[in-house]
């Protein structure tokens, strides 16, 4: 019997990768089993084709397990292929969705960005047009709000030379730590033609404060004026620093007094300069100072010299009464010069620190009665001349009163001294 | 008989006859009808499924000789195949025993019998 056609009849088509004698040995090894059969029935029935019935009765269909057999040999390849299919298929799937919502991402994000786009457009021109709109010429919204300032100063009268070197600070009229006036401080230094740009500003009320290069200084309000483009701002200045006045301050002292502990107290103030309604204080002026004549002359406060009631622009100063006295003061104008009184030297301090004058707290002054004041304005050459007779008058007074006071307190002493005298001998006579 | 008892005990029977030397199927299916007295009947279509499986796990070789002129496939038992018979007698054994003792026959390898 020829089985191997049989067998082979319903096997699957040959693979590539199938191994090359698969399918001959399954159809040899199922064919010599079903031949080794049909002999053994052909022996009992004596009839091939009852003999051939009955092996296929007995052994089953065999290309059915033909076919199993192969598929069993075949399935580790034909699941690794199948598998291989499988995952390949969902990767494709998986990139098409990917690609997919990659798309529609880049879809609505090309939305999102032409929106964007054309909206940045939109404010764009707007902004242009607003731009163009505050650039054009007679649009009233530019000269109302800013105005160019300058800043000119010059010296003595408005048509005098150009001032320069002067310090400015323009600032808006407010609390410092205010917005408006932080951001509007201008500070600069006038240029060879005494001018200071101080660029577009706002209109409304503003605070030059000048300062000359020898510390005078100015506070100048200025109004900036809407409507316009540009605003000058002419300042007179001083040319100079002030001229110094040589004073000399002469008074008699009585006899009697001329060897007594005594000062004459007077307040030399220093007054504003004025010119052309603007007034410049002469503070700072320290280095002027004070000369002495006879070298007993002191300053307290004031002026950079040896402080201690120092403040504003009243000063007192203490002049030794020495015989008929003539202390030359170099001041510089305007001034006054004001007799308050003779002190009466209570305590005398010296030391490395402090004035060998006494302070002022250890004077008895006696007030002067009448008004002794002595303006630069009004006095003519150099000496000034103070009448103190009722002051002396008053002092010889204090005086008496004051040396009373002192005996009494020396006899009090005295006494007291004698009463602890007597006590440690009367202790060492009973021991 | 009832062939689910079969299915449990086709390896360790192909496995038994071939332990005694290489063979092949048809031999194979005819020695576990003889020892079985027509007990056991291993169909075609059990028994060379079973013959590829265990060949494929290595508890069987095969090879190829010519006989009556045909090529035949003869298989034999590998180490591992001799191993894995050991392995499934004395389980079939222990679970022949449980059940013997179960229903109150002679235990297998036991001194005495029951009467």
């Amino acid at each position: 019997m020829n089985w191997l056609e049989t067998i082979a009849a319903e096997l699957p088509a040959p693979r590539d990768d199938e191994p090359p004698d698969l399918r001959r040995r399954i159809v040899a090894e199922l064919a010599d089993h079903l031949q080794l059969a049909f002999v053994r029935e052909l022996h009992l029935v004596r009839d091939e084709t009852k003999a051939r019935e009955r092996v296929l009765a007995r052994f089953g269909d065999p290309r059915r397990i033909a076919r199993k057999l192969w598929f069993e040999a075949m399935r580790e390849k034909i699941m690794s292929q199948r598998l291989l299919v499988a995952s390949s298929a969902v990767t494709t799937a998986l990139c098409l969705a990917m690609g997919l919502f990659l798309w529609r991402i880049s879809a609505q994000s090309a939305e999102a960005s032409r929106a964007l786009i054309q909206e940045t457009r939109e404010m764009n021109q707007a902004l242009i047009e607003k731009l163009g709109a505050l650039a054009a010429p007679g649009v009233p919204q530019q000269s109302a709000d800013m105005v160019h300032l300058t800043i000119r100063l010059v010296q003595k009268t408005p048509n005098g030379a150009a001032a320069a070197g002067y310090a400015v600070h323009v600032r808006r009229p407010g609390p410092t730590d205010s917005p408006e006036v932080a951001s509007s401080n201008i500070e600069d230094r006038s240029g060879s033609d005494g001018t200071v740009d101080c660029g577009l500003v706002r209109f409304g009320n503003y605070i030059a404060d000048i300062t000359t290069p020898w510390k005078q200084s100015a506070h100048i309000n200025f109004y900036v004026r809407a409507g316009r483009t540009e605003q000058v701002e002419t300042i007179v200045c001083p040319k100079g620093p002030p001229v110094d006045d040589f004073v000399s301050l002469a008074f008699d002292v009585p006899a009697d007094l001329r060897d007594r502990e005594l000062r004459l107290v007077v307040e030399i103030r220093l007054l504003p300069h004025e010119l052309r309604g603007i007034s410049w204080n002469n503070y700072g002026q320290s280095e002027k100072g004070i000369i002495s004549p006879d070298g007993t002359f002191y300053g307290y406060g004031g002026w950079g010299l040896l402080s201690k009631n120092a403040g504003g622009g009243l000063q007192r100063w203490q002049f030794t009464l020495n015989g008929n006295a003539r202390s030359r003061l170099r001041i510089p104008e305007p001034w006054t010069i004001r007799l308050t009184g003779v002190g009466i030297v209570t305590k005398r301090v010296r030391s490395e620190t402090e004035p060998e004058e006494p302070l002022s707290e250890d004077l008895v002054v006696v007030p002067a009665q009448s008004e002794n004041v002595a303006r630069s304005d009004t006095t003519v050459g150099e000496r000034v001349n103070f009448a103190l007779e009722e002051v002396w008058d008053q002092v010889h007074k204090a005086l008496a009163r004051y040396d009373a006071a002192q005996a009494t307190a020396i006899d009090d002493s005295t006494s007291e001294a004698a009463q602890d005298d007597d006590r440690p001998r009367d202790a060492a006579g009973e021991n | 008989m009832d062939s689910r008892m079969l299915w449990g005990t086709v390896d360790m029977l192909i496995l038994e006859v071939i332990s005694a030397g290489p063979s092949y199927g048809y031999e194979i299916a005819q020695t576990v009808l003889e020892r079985s007295r027509g007990y056991f009947e291993i169909t075609e279509g059990s028994l060379y499924p079973a013959l590829h499986r265990l060949e494929r796990q290595r508890l069987l070789a095969a090879h190829w000789q010519e006989a009556d002129g045909r090529e035949r496939k003869y298989y034999k038992l590998t180490p591992a195949g001799r191993a894995a018979l050991a392995a499934r007698k004395k389980e079939w054994s222990e679970f022949a025993r449980g059940v013997q003792g179960v229903l109150g026959g002679r235990i297998p390898g036991e001194a005495g019998e029951l009467a």
